[in-house]
């Protein structure tokens, strides 16, 4: 039980550091940008930017 | 991704991008980019330092930020319906970046230095055309430098100090002698001058060298001597970001150290 809500209490904390809907985005770092002519993420300024993190497993 | 394709496809003329990020290695993952034929974009978080500071904890988890640079909706991606996007397309540049007119040169050019100070001058300098599309460019730069400083300005009230200082350095330097520069100097003077944030910021560097410390370590015994040294060092920071930034990298450390217990 009491290892149940150290998990619940460790999985909130770990989303109140994640980032919120509202809150901005953090500074954005990527490397090896694939089919697109963008250079940065900065190249994507002003569009609706839709970001998926995936995995190839 | 089939999911994703389709809605590039759907929205990419409209000013949807879409951005497949992976923390794991190219070679792994160039090969099933193309086996599972994505059409869109795709890049490395290296160190998964941005899956890390969004708080991504599964995947795939996808983030929808608007062209002011806020996040509008998290969550699975197969749960982002078509209307959601549509929602949010609002005020988005239906051209991007690389296919601005050449009439935007010297706009690009301050943006790629970080001379957003520059920038103001020449999206002010496009305004005046009647050209819808310049016009649209150039309200995109001005809101992106605003929204430069309503995020610094968000850091401070989220308490994150060493963000405010490591940001508001290059900011301020960068418009200096414009409105937002000025806005963006207070804002780090007076994280400067608050004792209780001098304390933060020492102990958020302190917490980012033991965690790059003990990313090599590899002995249980050894990481509960890192998490003990953690929670001593936030004890007397109750209720800060330094706090929480410590709970949270004790979380990563314990998770570390049983699954090298298991072993």
């Amino acid at each position: 039980m009491r290892r149940c809500l150290l998990l619940v209490a460790a999985l909130a904390l770990a989303s109140s550091l994640g980032a919120q809907v509202g809150s901005p985005l953090p500074p954005v770092q990527l490397e090896g940008l694939s089919q697109t002519p963008a250079k940065s993420f900065d190249d994507f300024m002003g569009r609706l930017v839709l970001i998926e993190f995936f995995a190839y497993w | 991704m089939p999911h994703l394709n389709e809605l590039n496809d759907k929205f990419s003329e409209a000013g949807l991008s879409i951005i497949g990020v992976t923390g794991e290695s190219p070679s792994k993952t160039e090969p099933w980019v193309k086996a599972k034929g994505a059409k869109y974009a795709y890049a490395y978080d290296k160190g998964k330092k941005l899956s890390r500071a969004l708080g991504v904890t599964g995947i795939p988890h996808a983030f929808l930020v608007d062209p002011g640079g806020t996040i509008v909706w998290r969550g699975h991606p197969g749960n982002l319906t078509p209307d959601i996007i549509e929602k949010h397309l609002d005020g988005a540049l239906k051209k991007p970046v690389w296919e601005w007119p050449a009439s935007t040169k010297k706009l690009r050019t301050a943006l790629k230095k970080g001379a957003f100070g520059k920038a103001i001058d020449e999206a002010d300098a496009l305004s005046q055309s009647d050209d819808e599309l310049l016009q649209q460019i150039a309200g995109v730069v001005r809101d992106m430098v605003r929204g430069k400083v309503a995020a610094l300005k968000s850091l401070k009230d989220q308490g994150d100090y060493l963000a405010v200082v490591t940001r508001g350095k290059a900011l301020a330097k960068a418009l200096k002698g414009y409105p937002e520069g000025e806005e963006a100097a207070a804002i780090l003077a007076e994280v400067k001058k608050d004792p209780m944030a001098k304390k933060v910021i020492k102990a958020q560097k302190a917490l980012r060298k033991i965690e790059a410390d003990a990313q090599k370590l590899r002995s249980a015994r050894k990481l509960k001597a890192v998490i003990h040294k953690v929670q001593k060092l936030t004890e007397k920071l109750a209720d800060t970001h330094a706090e929480k930034q410590g709970q949270a990298l004790v979380a990563r450390l314990e998770k570390k150290m049983k699954a090298l217990q298991r072993r």
